[in-house]
Protein backbone atom coordinates (compact mmCIF):
# COMPACT_ATOMS: atom_id res chain seq x y z
CA UNK A 1 0.00 0.00 0.00
CA UNK A 2 1.30 3.31 -0.64
CA UNK A 3 2.11 5.25 2.22
CA UNK A 4 -0.30 7.71 1.53
CA UNK A 5 -2.84 5.45 2.13
CA UNK A 6 -1.03 4.28 4.75
CA UNK A 7 -3.15 4.98 8.18
CA UNK A 8 -3.57 3.33 11.71
CA UNK A 9 -6.20 5.35 14.26
CA UNK A 10 -6.57 4.37 18.01
CA UNK A 11 -8.65 6.22 19.55
CA UNK A 12 -9.66 6.23 23.00
CA UNK A 13 -13.19 7.97 24.55
CA UNK A 14 -13.87 8.16 28.06
CA UNK A 15 -16.00 10.79 29.95
CA UNK A 16 -19.11 11.47 29.52
CA UNK A 17 -21.99 11.46 31.93
CA UNK A 18 -21.71 7.78 32.41
CA UNK A 19 -17.29 8.22 32.63
CA UNK A 20 -17.23 4.85 31.05
CA UNK A 21 -14.30 4.27 28.69
CA UNK A 22 -14.31 2.94 25.02
CA UNK A 23 -11.37 1.91 23.13
CA UNK A 24 -11.56 1.36 19.07
CA UNK A 25 -8.57 1.61 16.38
CA UNK A 26 -9.30 1.00 12.74
CA UNK A 27 -5.68 0.15 10.22
CA UNK A 28 -6.24 0.37 6.70
CA UNK A 29 -3.84 -2.83 6.48
CA UNK A 30 -6.36 -4.65 8.05
CA UNK A 31 -9.25 -3.46 6.63
CA UNK A 32 -11.31 -4.72 3.08
CA UNK A 33 -10.23 -2.35 0.25
CA UNK A 34 -13.41 -0.20 0.25
CA UNK A 35 -13.20 0.44 4.00
CA UNK A 36 -9.62 0.93 3.70
CA UNK A 37 -10.18 3.52 1.38
CA UNK A 38 -12.62 5.05 3.40
CA UNK A 39 -10.52 5.74 6.34
CA UNK A 40 -7.58 7.21 4.34
CA UNK A 41 -10.21 9.68 2.69
CA UNK A 42 -11.60 10.52 6.16
CA UNK A 43 -7.90 10.87 7.72
CA UNK A 44 -6.49 12.31 5.12
CA UNK A 45 -9.10 15.44 5.40
CA UNK A 46 -7.61 16.22 8.71
CA UNK A 47 -5.69 18.66 10.15
CA UNK A 48 -3.77 17.10 13.28
CA UNK A 49 -0.76 19.15 13.24
CA UNK A 50 -3.37 21.86 14.67
CA UNK A 51 -4.35 19.27 17.53
CA UNK A 52 -0.64 18.08 18.42
CA UNK A 53 0.36 21.96 19.01
CA UNK A 54 -2.31 23.18 20.75
CA UNK A 55 -2.00 23.28 24.51
CA UNK A 56 -4.21 21.36 26.66
CA UNK A 57 -7.52 22.58 28.05
CA UNK A 58 -9.16 21.54 30.74
CA UNK A 59 -12.24 19.91 30.03
CA UNK A 60 -16.22 20.58 29.67
CA UNK A 61 -18.22 19.12 32.37
CA UNK A 62 -19.60 15.72 30.70
CA UNK A 63 -18.38 16.44 27.42
CA UNK A 64 -16.64 13.08 25.66
CA UNK A 65 -12.53 13.58 26.21
CA UNK A 66 -10.43 11.62 23.00
CA UNK A 67 -7.18 10.31 23.26
CA UNK A 68 -5.87 9.55 19.58
CA UNK A 69 -2.85 7.78 18.44
CA UNK A 70 -2.34 8.18 14.77
CA UNK A 71 -0.09 6.61 12.56
CA UNK A 72 0.12 7.86 8.81
CA UNK A 73 3.18 5.55 7.66
CA UNK A 74 6.45 6.17 9.55
CA UNK A 75 4.98 9.27 11.37
CA UNK A 76 3.23 8.47 14.69
CA UNK A 77 1.52 11.37 16.43
CA UNK A 78 -0.42 11.64 19.79
CA UNK A 79 -2.74 13.94 21.60
CA UNK A 80 -6.22 14.38 23.73
CA UNK A 81 -8.64 16.55 22.62
CA UNK A 82 -12.49 17.50 23.74
CA UNK A 83 -15.33 16.24 22.07
CA UNK A 84 -16.46 20.29 22.29
CA UNK A 85 -12.96 21.12 20.23
CA UNK A 86 -13.24 18.27 17.52
CA UNK A 87 -13.75 20.65 14.17
CA UNK A 88 -15.63 18.32 12.03
CA UNK A 89 -13.12 16.68 10.03
CA UNK A 90 -11.84 14.88 12.99
CA UNK A 91 -15.38 14.28 14.59
CA UNK A 92 -15.82 12.30 11.30
CA UNK A 93 -12.71 10.14 11.85
CA UNK A 94 -13.77 9.37 15.59
CA UNK A 95 -17.21 8.67 14.66
CA UNK A 96 -16.45 6.15 11.36
CA UNK A 97 -13.79 4.58 13.98
CA UNK A 98 -15.77 4.31 17.05
CA UNK A 99 -18.26 2.53 14.91
CA UNK A 100 -21.64 5.12 15.38
CA UNK A 101 -23.12 6.71 12.59
CA UNK A 102 -22.85 9.63 11.25
CA UNK A 103 -25.45 12.51 11.90
CA UNK A 104 -27.65 13.22 9.16
CA UNK A 105 -27.25 16.47 7.53
CA UNK A 106 -29.36 19.17 8.61
CA UNK A 107 -32.64 19.86 6.64
CA UNK A 108 -31.87 22.59 3.80
CA UNK A 109 -33.91 25.75 4.94
CA UNK B 1 -44.28 28.06 40.97
CA UNK B 2 -45.29 28.23 44.20
CA UNK B 3 -43.93 26.47 47.14
CA UNK B 4 -44.61 22.82 46.66
CA UNK B 5 -45.92 21.24 49.74
CA UNK B 6 -43.78 21.24 53.28
CA UNK B 7 -41.63 17.58 52.74
CA UNK B 8 -40.38 17.92 56.45
CA UNK B 9 -39.49 15.24 58.52
CA UNK B 10 -38.69 15.40 62.61
CA UNK B 11 -35.31 16.41 62.59
CA UNK B 12 -33.45 14.06 64.26
CA UNK B 13 -30.68 14.54 66.94
CA UNK B 14 -27.39 13.09 65.14
CA UNK B 15 -25.73 11.33 67.75
CA UNK B 16 -22.03 12.10 66.39
CA UNK B 17 -19.19 13.05 68.14
CA UNK B 18 -19.10 15.20 71.73
CA UNK B 19 -22.33 17.42 72.33
CA UNK B 20 -20.87 20.40 73.75
CA UNK B 21 -22.53 22.85 71.49
CA UNK B 22 -21.68 26.94 71.41
CA UNK B 23 -24.05 29.33 70.00
CA UNK B 24 -23.22 29.55 65.68
CA UNK B 25 -20.50 31.75 65.43
CA UNK B 26 -22.69 34.72 64.09
CA UNK B 27 -25.48 34.57 66.65
CA UNK B 28 -22.81 34.28 69.45
CA UNK B 29 -23.45 36.60 72.26
CA UNK B 30 -26.39 38.80 69.89
CA UNK B 31 -29.58 39.41 71.37
CA UNK B 32 -32.21 41.15 68.94
CA UNK B 33 -34.15 43.74 70.73
CA UNK B 34 -38.36 44.42 69.95
CA UNK B 35 -37.09 47.60 68.15
CA UNK B 36 -34.55 45.30 65.33
CA UNK B 37 -35.99 44.52 61.94
CA UNK B 38 -36.53 40.93 61.20
CA UNK B 39 -32.61 39.88 60.08
CA UNK B 40 -32.60 37.97 57.43
CA UNK B 41 -31.57 34.53 58.70
CA UNK B 42 -34.65 34.32 60.85
CA UNK B 43 -36.37 34.02 57.23
CA UNK B 44 -34.00 31.56 56.30
CA UNK B 45 -34.56 29.49 59.17
CA UNK B 46 -38.63 29.96 58.92
CA UNK B 47 -38.19 28.95 55.43
CA UNK B 48 -36.47 25.73 56.31
CA UNK B 49 -38.13 24.50 59.38
CA UNK B 50 -42.03 26.44 59.35
CA UNK B 51 -44.87 24.88 58.36
CA UNK B 52 -46.54 25.22 55.17
CA UNK B 53 -48.12 28.74 55.81
CA UNK B 54 -44.82 30.17 57.34
CA UNK B 55 -42.53 28.80 54.39
CA UNK B 56 -45.03 30.35 51.88
CA UNK B 57 -44.94 33.64 53.73
CA UNK B 58 -41.17 33.26 54.52
CA UNK B 59 -40.35 32.21 50.21
CA UNK B 60 -42.42 35.46 49.71
CA UNK B 61 -40.95 38.32 51.86
CA UNK B 62 -37.92 36.56 50.37
CA UNK B 63 -38.82 37.22 47.10
CA UNK B 64 -40.38 40.92 47.47
CA UNK B 65 -37.46 41.76 48.94
CA UNK B 66 -34.96 38.99 47.57
CA UNK B 67 -32.22 41.36 45.83
CA UNK B 68 -31.02 42.98 49.21
CA UNK B 69 -32.24 40.16 51.54
CA UNK B 70 -30.84 37.34 49.61
CA UNK B 71 -27.61 39.08 49.32
CA UNK B 72 -27.27 39.86 52.90
CA UNK B 73 -28.09 36.08 53.74
CA UNK B 74 -25.30 35.22 51.35
CA UNK B 75 -22.96 37.78 53.06
CA UNK B 76 -23.75 36.36 56.48
CA UNK B 77 -23.69 32.96 55.71
CA UNK B 78 -20.59 33.83 53.92
CA UNK B 79 -18.82 36.17 55.87
CA UNK B 80 -18.48 38.40 52.91
CA UNK B 81 -19.50 41.83 52.52
CA UNK B 82 -20.02 42.03 48.76
CA UNK B 83 -23.31 42.28 47.61
CA UNK B 84 -24.23 40.45 44.34
CA UNK B 85 -25.75 40.86 41.08
CA UNK B 86 -28.35 43.29 43.00
CA UNK B 87 -29.66 45.01 39.32
CA UNK B 88 -29.86 41.22 37.63
CA UNK B 89 -31.85 40.04 40.74
CA UNK B 90 -34.44 42.89 40.75
CA UNK B 91 -35.42 42.23 37.09
CA UNK B 92 -35.53 38.46 37.59
CA UNK B 93 -38.96 37.43 39.11
CA UNK B 94 -37.87 34.71 41.68
CA UNK B 95 -39.71 31.69 42.44
CA UNK B 96 -40.47 30.98 39.16
CA UNK B 97 -38.42 29.09 36.49
CA UNK B 98 -37.95 30.17 32.65
CA UNK B 99 -37.85 26.63 30.64
CA UNK B 100 -37.31 26.43 26.89
CA UNK B 101 -37.33 23.02 25.23
CA UNK B 102 -35.90 23.02 21.88
CA UNK B 103 -35.66 19.73 19.13
CA UNK B 104 -32.73 19.54 17.19
CA UNK B 105 -34.20 16.29 15.26
CA UNK B 106 -31.40 14.29 15.49
CA UNK B 107 -28.39 16.63 14.09
CA UNK B 108 -25.92 18.63 15.83
CA UNK B 109 -26.96 21.76 14.76
CA UNK B 110 -28.30 24.03 17.50
CA UNK B 111 -30.11 26.33 18.77
CA UNK B 112 -33.10 24.13 17.35
CA UNK B 113 -36.87 24.36 16.89
CA UNK B 114 -38.64 25.35 20.09
CA UNK B 115 -40.70 22.21 21.03
CA UNK B 116 -42.03 23.79 24.96
CA UNK B 117 -42.34 27.18 26.23
CA UNK B 118 -43.01 28.18 30.05
CA UNK B 119 -45.90 27.43 30.92
CA UNK B 120 -46.99 25.73 27.82
CA UNK B 121 -49.22 22.47 27.69
CA UNK B 122 -47.23 19.08 27.19
CA UNK B 123 -45.53 18.51 24.16
CA UNK B 124 -46.46 15.07 23.73
CA UNK B 125 -42.72 14.45 22.94
CA UNK B 126 -41.41 11.98 25.71
CA UNK B 127 -37.94 13.48 25.96
CA UNK B 128 -39.00 17.09 25.69
CA UNK B 129 -41.48 16.86 28.18
CA UNK B 130 -39.15 14.63 30.56
CA UNK B 131 -36.69 17.77 29.89
CA UNK B 132 -39.37 20.36 31.11
CA UNK B 133 -40.16 18.63 34.07
CA UNK B 134 -36.56 17.74 35.06
CA UNK B 135 -36.07 21.51 34.62
CA UNK B 136 -38.70 22.54 36.90
CA UNK B 137 -38.01 19.79 39.65
CA UNK B 138 -34.50 21.34 39.60
CA UNK B 139 -35.32 24.60 39.93
CA UNK B 140 -38.01 24.13 42.69
CA UNK B 141 -34.68 21.92 45.04
CA UNK B 142 -32.74 24.99 44.30
CA UNK B 143 -35.71 27.79 45.20
CA UNK B 144 -37.52 26.00 48.04
CA UNK B 145 -34.59 24.69 49.61
CA UNK B 146 -31.89 26.68 49.57
CA UNK B 147 -33.78 30.18 48.31
CA UNK B 148 -31.35 29.96 44.98
CA UNK B 149 -32.97 31.36 42.10
CA UNK B 150 -32.04 29.50 39.16
CA UNK B 151 -28.26 28.25 38.24
CA UNK B 152 -26.95 31.81 38.79
CA UNK B 153 -28.93 32.91 41.37
CA UNK B 154 -30.39 35.57 39.14
CA UNK B 155 -33.27 33.50 37.05
CA UNK B 156 -31.32 32.19 34.49
CA UNK B 157 -33.07 30.84 31.84
CA UNK B 158 -32.93 26.87 31.54
CA UNK B 159 -32.95 25.94 28.23
CA UNK B 160 -32.27 22.38 27.31
CA UNK B 161 -32.22 20.65 24.21
CA UNK B 162 -33.29 17.25 23.04
CA UNK B 163 -32.60 14.58 20.55
CA UNK B 164 -28.93 15.78 19.93
CA UNK B 165 -26.78 13.96 17.67
CA UNK B 166 -27.48 10.13 16.46
CA UNK B 167 -27.64 7.68 18.90
CA UNK B 168 -25.67 9.75 20.94
CA UNK B 169 -24.90 8.26 24.85
CA UNK B 170 -24.54 11.71 26.61
CA UNK B 171 -25.94 14.66 27.93
CA UNK B 172 -24.36 17.76 29.12
CA UNK B 173 -24.14 21.34 29.95
CA UNK B 174 -22.69 23.68 27.70
CA UNK B 175 -22.82 26.96 29.41
CA UNK B 176 -25.28 27.97 28.28
CA UNK B 177 -28.00 24.92 27.67
CA UNK B 178 -28.30 21.82 28.36
CA UNK B 179 -28.01 18.95 25.53
CA UNK B 180 -29.72 15.36 25.49
CA UNK B 181 -28.93 12.73 23.65
CA UNK B 182 -31.52 9.94 23.12
CA UNK B 183 -28.87 7.12 23.81
CA UNK B 184 -28.02 3.78 22.28
CA UNK B 185 -30.99 2.15 22.75
CA UNK B 186 -28.55 -0.47 23.30
CA UNK B 187 -26.53 0.14 26.47
CA UNK B 188 -28.37 3.33 27.11
CA UNK B 189 -32.05 5.02 27.15
CA UNK B 190 -32.73 8.53 26.45
CA UNK B 191 -31.03 10.70 28.81
CA UNK B 192 -34.18 12.91 30.07
CA UNK B 193 -35.13 9.45 31.35
CA UNK B 194 -33.61 9.93 34.57
CA UNK B 195 -33.82 13.29 37.12
CA UNK B 196 -31.10 13.18 38.93
CA UNK B 197 -29.16 12.90 35.55
CA UNK B 198 -30.67 16.19 35.02
CA UNK B 199 -29.95 17.71 38.22
CA UNK B 200 -26.61 16.73 38.04
CA UNK B 201 -26.09 18.45 34.30
CA UNK B 202 -28.16 21.88 35.63
CA UNK B 203 -25.57 21.60 38.90
CA UNK B 204 -22.71 21.57 37.04
CA UNK B 205 -24.01 25.57 36.44
CA UNK B 206 -24.52 26.33 39.78
CA UNK B 207 -20.80 24.81 40.11
CA UNK B 208 -19.88 27.30 37.69
CA UNK B 209 -21.61 30.27 39.72
CA UNK B 210 -20.06 29.29 42.93
CA UNK B 211 -17.09 27.82 43.47
CA UNK B 212 -16.32 27.10 39.96
CA UNK B 213 -13.97 23.97 40.66
CA UNK B 214 -11.35 23.15 37.48
CA UNK B 215 -12.09 20.05 35.71
CA UNK B 216 -9.32 18.15 36.16
CA UNK B 217 -8.30 15.33 38.70
CA UNK B 218 -9.21 16.58 42.48
CA UNK B 219 -10.95 19.64 41.39
CA UNK B 220 -12.95 18.09 38.76
CA UNK B 221 -14.24 14.62 41.13
CA UNK B 222 -15.33 17.07 43.93
CA UNK B 223 -17.03 19.03 40.56
CA UNK B 224 -18.56 15.61 39.56
CA UNK B 225 -19.67 14.97 43.27
CA UNK B 226 -21.40 18.22 44.04
CA UNK B 227 -23.25 17.27 40.85
CA UNK B 228 -24.26 13.79 41.77
CA UNK B 229 -25.04 15.31 45.19
CA UNK B 230 -27.18 17.82 44.53
CA UNK B 231 -28.66 15.67 41.57
CA UNK B 232 -29.67 12.72 44.22
CA UNK B 233 -30.84 15.83 46.12
CA UNK B 234 -33.64 16.61 43.30
CA UNK B 235 -34.64 13.35 43.36
CA UNK B 236 -35.06 12.26 46.53
CA UNK B 237 -37.06 16.51 46.77
CA UNK B 238 -39.56 15.48 44.38
CA UNK B 239 -40.11 11.78 45.68
CA UNK B 240 -39.98 13.72 48.92
CA UNK B 241 -37.43 10.48 50.43
CA UNK B 242 -35.55 10.37 53.45
CA UNK B 243 -31.99 9.61 53.56
CA UNK B 244 -32.58 6.20 54.73
CA UNK B 245 -35.52 5.70 51.70
CA UNK B 246 -33.64 7.12 49.09
CA UNK B 247 -31.72 4.62 46.78
CA UNK B 248 -28.52 7.02 46.10
CA UNK B 249 -28.31 5.60 42.60
CA UNK B 250 -27.19 8.00 39.62
CA UNK B 251 -28.26 7.37 36.52
CA UNK B 252 -30.69 4.07 37.41
CA UNK B 253 -32.88 3.96 34.39
CA UNK B 254 -30.54 4.96 32.08
CA UNK B 255 -29.31 1.48 31.15
CA UNK B 256 -31.10 -0.73 29.68
CA UNK B 257 -32.31 -3.99 30.10
CA UNK B 258 -29.60 -5.45 28.60
CA UNK B 259 -26.63 -4.41 30.65
CA UNK B 260 -25.89 -5.99 34.08
CA UNK B 261 -26.30 -3.14 36.41
CA UNK B 262 -28.66 -1.25 38.45
CA UNK B 263 -27.67 2.65 37.72
CA UNK B 264 -24.14 4.63 36.37
CA UNK B 265 -23.17 5.30 40.01
CA UNK B 266 -24.16 4.77 43.60
CA UNK B 267 -23.60 7.10 46.40
CA UNK B 268 -24.22 4.36 48.75
CA UNK B 269 -21.73 1.99 47.52
CA UNK B 270 -19.37 2.98 45.06
CA UNK B 271 -17.71 0.28 42.90
CA UNK B 272 -21.10 -1.34 43.60
CA UNK B 273 -23.35 -0.22 40.45
CA UNK B 274 -22.92 -2.10 37.65
CA UNK B 275 -20.44 -4.91 36.33
CA UNK B 276 -21.38 -5.62 33.22
CA UNK B 277 -19.46 -7.42 30.06
CA UNK B 278 -19.15 -5.00 27.65
CA UNK B 279 -19.67 -2.31 29.85
CA UNK B 280 -17.39 -3.40 32.42
CA UNK B 281 -17.34 -2.89 36.18
CA UNK B 282 -18.18 0.46 38.10
CA UNK B 283 -14.54 1.74 38.78
CA UNK B 284 -15.37 4.26 41.55
CA UNK B 285 -13.40 4.09 44.93
CA UNK B 286 -14.88 4.47 47.83
CA UNK B 287 -11.95 4.96 50.24
CA UNK B 288 -8.86 7.70 49.51
CA UNK B 289 -6.59 4.17 49.77
CA UNK B 290 -8.20 3.17 46.16
CA UNK B 291 -7.66 6.33 44.42
CA UNK B 292 -7.82 5.89 40.73
CA UNK B 293 -4.52 8.34 39.03
CA UNK B 294 -5.42 7.93 35.61
CA UNK B 295 -5.23 10.62 32.50
CA UNK B 296 -8.13 9.48 31.10
CA UNK B 297 -11.84 11.44 31.85
CA UNK B 298 -9.46 14.39 32.86
CA UNK B 299 -7.73 12.49 35.47
CA UNK B 300 -10.55 10.36 36.63
CA UNK B 301 -13.07 12.86 37.59
CA UNK B 302 -16.12 10.36 37.19
CA UNK B 303 -14.21 8.00 39.13
CA UNK B 304 -12.99 9.54 41.63
CA UNK B 305 -16.10 11.15 42.82
CA UNK B 306 -17.12 8.44 44.41
CA UNK B 307 -15.19 9.30 47.50
CA UNK B 308 -16.86 12.62 48.24
CA UNK B 309 -20.37 11.07 46.72
CA UNK B 310 -19.63 8.47 49.56
CA UNK B 311 -18.98 11.34 52.26
CA UNK B 312 -21.95 12.85 51.45
CA UNK B 313 -24.04 9.69 51.56
CA UNK B 314 -22.12 8.87 55.47
CA UNK B 315 -23.01 12.53 56.59
CA UNK B 316 -26.94 12.48 55.33
CA UNK B 317 -27.41 9.26 56.92
CA UNK B 318 -25.62 9.89 59.87
CA UNK B 319 -27.60 13.09 60.48
CA UNK B 320 -30.89 11.49 59.59
CA UNK B 321 -34.19 12.59 58.47
CA UNK B 322 -33.85 14.42 54.77
CA UNK B 323 -30.54 14.92 53.25
CA UNK B 324 -31.26 18.52 51.96
CA UNK B 325 -31.93 19.93 55.34
CA UNK B 326 -28.47 19.60 56.63
CA UNK B 327 -26.26 17.85 54.76
CA UNK B 328 -27.92 19.58 51.97
CA UNK B 329 -26.94 23.00 53.80
CA UNK B 330 -23.75 22.22 54.47
CA UNK B 331 -22.43 21.17 51.20
CA UNK B 332 -24.73 24.20 49.32
CA UNK B 333 -22.95 27.12 51.93
CA UNK B 334 -19.65 24.78 50.79
CA UNK B 335 -19.79 26.05 47.55
CA UNK B 336 -20.35 29.15 48.37
CA UNK B 337 -17.47 29.54 50.60
CA UNK B 338 -14.91 32.37 49.45
CA UNK B 339 -12.21 30.86 50.72
CA UNK B 340 -12.56 27.78 48.35
CA UNK B 341 -11.20 28.32 45.42
CA UNK B 342 -10.93 26.45 42.04
CA UNK B 343 -8.26 24.24 42.69
CA UNK B 344 -9.62 22.98 46.02
CA UNK B 345 -8.66 19.49 46.97
CA UNK B 346 -10.54 17.16 48.76
CA UNK B 347 -9.36 17.95 51.62
CA UNK B 348 -10.19 21.61 51.68
CA UNK B 349 -13.20 21.20 50.21
CA UNK B 350 -14.00 18.95 53.49
CA UNK B 351 -12.48 21.39 55.79
CA UNK B 352 -15.07 23.85 54.43
CA UNK B 353 -17.64 21.29 54.77
CA UNK B 354 -16.82 21.43 58.19
CA UNK B 355 -16.46 24.93 58.59
CA UNK B 356 -19.87 25.27 57.01
CA UNK B 357 -21.14 23.15 59.75
CA UNK B 358 -19.79 25.22 62.46
CA UNK B 359 -21.04 28.06 61.11
CA UNK B 360 -24.99 26.88 60.74
CA UNK B 361 -25.17 24.52 64.15
CA UNK B 362 -22.13 25.26 66.45
CA UNK B 363 -18.38 24.80 66.98
CA UNK B 364 -18.37 21.24 68.67
CA UNK B 365 -21.97 20.30 67.42
CA UNK B 366 -23.42 16.62 66.68
CA UNK B 367 -23.16 17.61 62.95
CA UNK B 368 -19.71 19.16 63.03
CA UNK B 369 -18.58 16.44 64.66
CA UNK B 370 -20.70 14.04 62.29
CA UNK B 371 -18.98 15.98 59.34
CA UNK B 372 -15.66 14.88 61.07
CA UNK B 373 -16.98 10.98 60.75
CA UNK B 374 -18.40 10.64 57.47
CA UNK B 375 -14.99 12.52 55.82
CA UNK B 376 -12.34 10.54 58.33
CA UNK B 377 -14.81 6.91 56.83
CA UNK B 378 -13.61 7.66 53.38
CA UNK B 379 -9.95 8.53 54.03
CA UNK B 380 -9.99 12.45 54.24
CA UNK B 381 -9.37 13.85 57.71
CA UNK B 382 -10.31 16.66 59.08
Amino acid sequence: MAEADDWEIEVERSGGFAGITRRASASTCELPEADATQLAVLASAVDFDRYVQQPPNMGRPDAFQYQLKVRHGADLREFVVGEHETDPTLAALITWVLGRPPAPRPPAS
Amino acid sequence: MTPGPARRSHRSSPQCGHGATELPIKGRGERCSIFCIVPPEIFERIARNGDDQQREWALSTLSRDHSLRAARLQNILTGTDAVHRVDALAMAPAGVPKRTISDVHGTEQLPGEVVRAEGGPASGDEAADEAYDGFGATYKLYWEVFQRNSIDDAGMPLDGVVHYGQGYDNAFWDGNRMIFGDGDGQLFNRFTISLDVIGHELTHGVTEHTIGLNYWQQPGALNESISDVFGSLVKQYQLGQSADQADWLIGAGLLTSNVHGEALRSMKSPGEAYDDPVLGKDPQPAHMRDFVETTTDNGGVHTNSGIPNHAFYLLATKLGGNAWDKAGEIWYLTIRDPQLKPTARFRTFALGTRRAARRLYGIGSPEEGCVVEAWGEVGVEV
